[in-house]
């Protein structure tokens, strides 16, 4: 499994970079989805403002579209397949007919509001994502109002991922040439097998990882080195405000 | 200023030195007694299983000795005393990646000096001189620990200890699985320490090249203490206790 | 064989498309609903972990962490040539405790969101909540039940963690079934049927994987599984086992039948407990122009916490109601 491509393009200089610090980027990632994914039903014209201001996100921060577009991509079955049989199940006045198979005009509707809220927000995250370094964007959950334990979690998680990954395909590995064609119960068990195998890896590994911290001096928490540079908040509160501004124009406009 | 140390030596005194692990039939340690000067380099040799990490882990108390007592610089490895030894040894793991798990190389090595109550700064400042001191640079300060080589897993997992600037370095197994190369770069950073080095190891020819004294232990038991030389040239004593050497592939048998 | 262990597909869609809500699809009300409750049971997640594992449950649960990202990178195949993958809840439930396994699964759901971006930030706190909260803490109460009425060997632990599992993912659907239907996506009734439904077969797949990691684990290192604290192997009498399932099946089919009513039923429950009307005019206060609307946004936001509650109290209470049972016998 490569994560490598997560930093692809996390060292280009942009306006966004420039002007905003990882941990602000999460944050207006943040207000970005919300405003997408919690648009009111109806909202249109405000999709369609909250569409051209993350283009121009997309733009300031000089990412290709098409890295934008497999990212998005890759995200996309998740959203899309639930909403298809939106437009099948939701009853209402039939739109379309085929054969047996009737697509309702609200279900249409309400698939198509999805896709498009779904789409931006996760277009949101995805450039914020893409343009910082995954070191950065797990010290700017620093900023998040989490418990420690989780934080600690995701960055110990995505630290030893790569290791506990390589240890599964080779395990699975030996399993595998040592079974030849085996069974469909005994295929079921080697999988198991090999996941409790992680799993011991993973608490033993655990317990090693303690005893070296508790050698440098640890005893409660993960300290962190704050970030070199302080970049300003204004951009941050402007562009989170904006987004706020443009679900708030949504809520007054399904309203209407 | 925090109460981190400042490369001054320091000695080791074991006297007696029991340790069972729980539930075990057979101690992984008796009564070993042994006393290193401050300054002194000093590696503990033995076969697979013969318990010389275990020793390694009582030098800072991750492990509480069930018999006998340890002192680093006259002050008794006790749990109370903890905080204080953990500042005088830095222990280096075997597997480097449990060393360093922090998202960059600049806050592993960080990492103990701001648990003993450094201020960013401070520690940040040490953390650059540690990764320098075994020759990775700015760039690599930022990088993290799953995009560097063997090699340099291997050195910065000794910066993340030189940052506290212990008087005792201890380490288990530094050069496993690292190639020749990786091998002399790590002699000659533990060489040109001037901290008391305890180095455990089943090569005994790297424990030569850096230390000049070898104790032998085999089954929980230290068995020899000698110089170096001495020891290299001990070929039935090296047997008896399943240790090779690697020019006897060309030369002997 | 496909996708064991490695390099193949990164996701298996069934499973993960199923399981988590992605953006766009609840309304305000259920996303703040949801965020509210999560957020509450992190919080005593967070607590509780850090008393029962002390200064290890930083890299404890990190490394579990870890395990589960790589876990899920592994596709099984589920029926008709769709695959699924591990979600693991009760998995690390058993093996972390169910409160580190909750904060597990938690940095799972974020990371997913966030560091992975595959969306679903609006409905963070959903996904916690049927993740997370249904997964390890529903699924790790099952699982106490049931061992304490079969016993502790490999094979007993691990049919127990099966069944557990299997429960966990059926709740996990009615869940998020329960919170499209609340968000108006489609009609309650509906879309609960249908994520019932789907992870009913989902479950099977999630209940042979952790039946067979459990069992794995017991044989090869028993000493690793999480041991509730003063637990030895007494065990309640059979009698209070089985009422107390009793119990948590009641309560899974009120909420069921609530859910098939819903939003009529849970928001009914708010506001014929008073919750609703308080939290309206409390809220309504300072924007008075649109006193109309908020109240139906409101009384959604208070029934979906109203019901989460309800669902977790009742199973935390039947679990303690058991462990009390068991307690003075080893006294």
């Amino acid at each position: 499994m490569g994560f490598a491509h997560l930093d692809r393009y996390a060292d280009r200089d942009s306006w966004l970079t420039s002007h905003t610090s990882p941990s602000q980027r999460i944050w207006i990632a943040l207000a970005a989805a919300f405003a997408a994914g919690l648009m009111p039903a109806g909202a249109w014209r405000a999709l369609a403002v909250l569409g051209i201001v993350i283009a121009l996100g997309v733009w300031s921060a000089r990412l290709p579209v098409s890295a934008l577009a497999r990212r998005v991509g890759q995200a996309v079955p998740f959203f899309l397949l639930p909403a298809l049989a939106l437009p099948i199940s939701v009853p209402g006045p039939t739109a379309f007919e085929f054969g047996r198979l009737t697509l309702s005009e609200p279900g249409l509707m309400r698939a198509a509001e999805i896709v498009a809220r779904a789409t931006l927000a996760v277009s949101a995250v995805a450039v914020v994502v893409s343009i910082t370094r995954s070191t950065d964007l797990l010290r700017g959950l620093d900023g998040l109002p989490l418990p420690r334990l989780v934080k600690s979690s995701l960055s110990l998680g995505y630290r030893y991922v790569y290791l506990l990954n390589d240890e599964l395909d080779r395990t699975a590995r030996a399993i595998r040439s040592r079974m030849g064609d085996a069974s469909r119960l005994r295929l079921w068990r080697a999988r198991a097998s090999t996941l409790a195998h992680l799993f011991l890896r993973a608490h033993d590994r655990g317990t090693r990882i303690h005893a070296a911290m508790l050698s440098r001096g640890y005893h409660d928490r993960l300290p962190t080195l704050q970030p070199a540079a302080t970049v300003s908040p204004v951009w941050t509160l402007a562009i989170a405000g904006l987004f706020a501004v443009i679900w708030l124009g949504g809520l007054m406009e399904a309203m209407v | 200023m925090s109460c981190l140390g400042s490369n001054a030596a320091w000695g080791v005194e074991i006297a007696g030195l029991g340790y069972s692990y729980p539930g075990a039939p057979a101690p992984a340690l008796s009564n070993i007694s042994l006393t290193i000067e401050p300054g002194e380099h000093v590696a503990v040799v033995g076969p697979n299983g013969a318990g010389k990490s275990t020793l390694l882990l009582h030098l800072n108390g991750i492990l509480e000795a069930t018999a006998g007592s340890l002192g680093i610089g006259g002050l008794a490895v006790t749990p109370e005393n903890l905080p204080e030894v953990r500042t005088r040894v830095g222990l280096v793991f075997q597997d480097p990646d449990d060393q360093l798990f922090m998202p960059t190389l600049l806050e592993d090595a960080a990492f103990g000096p701001l648990c003993h109550g450094a201020s960013r700064d401070e520690a940040e400042e040490r953390a650059r001189r540690a990764l320098e001191s075994v020759g990775l640079d700015q760039v690599d300060a930022g990088r993290a620990a799953h995009h560097l080589s063997g090699g340099e897993k291997r050195r910065a997992a000794l910066a993340t200890v030189l940052s506290l600037e212990p008087g005792v370095l201890a380490l288990d197994e530094p050069t496993e699985s690292l190639d020749g190369r990786g091998r002399r770069q790590i002699a000659e950073i533990l060489r040109a320490r001037s901290q008391t080095v305890i180095v455990v190891t089943h090569e005994v020819e790297f424990a030569a090249a850096v230390c000049q004294r070898i104790v032998v232990i085999d089954r929980g038991i230290l068995v020899a203490d000698r110089p170096a030389a001495d020891i290299l040239s001990d070929t039935d004593l090296l047997l008896e206790h399943g240790l090779e050497l690697a020019r006897w592939l060309s030369n002997r048998r | 064989m496909e996708g064991f262990g490695g390099g193949g597909g990164r996701r298996g869609y069934l499973d993960t498309v199923m399981a988590h809500i992605p953006d766009g699809f609840l309304s305000a009300s259920v996303s703040a609903g949801t965020f509210a409750a999560a957020g509450a049971f992190t919080a005593v997640a967070a607590r509780q972990a850090k008393a029962r594992l002390d200064d290890r449950a930083a890299p404890t649960l990190g490394l579990a962490t870890a395990a589960v990202f790589a876990a899920q990178a592994v596709n099984f195949p589920v029926a008709a040539g769709t695959s699924g993958h591990l979600l693991g809840g009760t998995l690390v439930a058993v093996a972390f405790g169910p409160w580190a396994g909750f904060l597990i699964m938690t940095a799972v759901v974020i990371a997913q969101a966030l560091i992975f971006a595959d969306g679903g930030l609006t409905a963070l706190g959903a996904n916690v909540f049927n993740i997370a909260g249904a997964g390890a803490l529903l699924g790790y109460a099952v699982y106490r039940l049931l061992t304490g009425l079969a016993g502790e060997g490999p094979l007993r632990r691990g049919l127990a963690a099966a069944v557990a599992a299997y429960l966990a993912a059926l709740l996990t659907g009615v869940a998020a079934g329960l919170e499209l239907g609340l968000s108006g996506i489609a009609p309650t009734r509906l879309s609960v049927g249908a994520m019932a439904s789907v992870h009913a077969v989902v479950g099977l797949a999630e209940a042979a994987i952790t039946g067979l990691a459990v069992w794995s684990l017991t044989r090869k290192r028993p000493d690793l599984l999480f041991r509730p604290r003063g637990s030895t192997v007494a065990q309640p009498p059979p009698a209070v086992v089985l009422a107390s399932l009793g119990v948590v099946a009641a309560l899974t089919g009120v909420l069921a039948i609530i859910a098939s009513t819903a939003p009529d039923g849970l928001e009914r429950l708010a506001i014929d407990l008073g919750f609703a009307d308080a939290a309206s005019s409390w809220a309504a206060a300072p924007l008075a122009g649109y006193r109309a609307w908020i109240p139906g946004a409101v009384s959604t936001v208070v029934a979906v916490v109203l019901g989460m509650a309800l669902l977790f109290a009742g199973t935390a209470a039947t679990v303690r109601a058991v462990a009390r049972v068991r307690g003075p016998k080893e006294g």
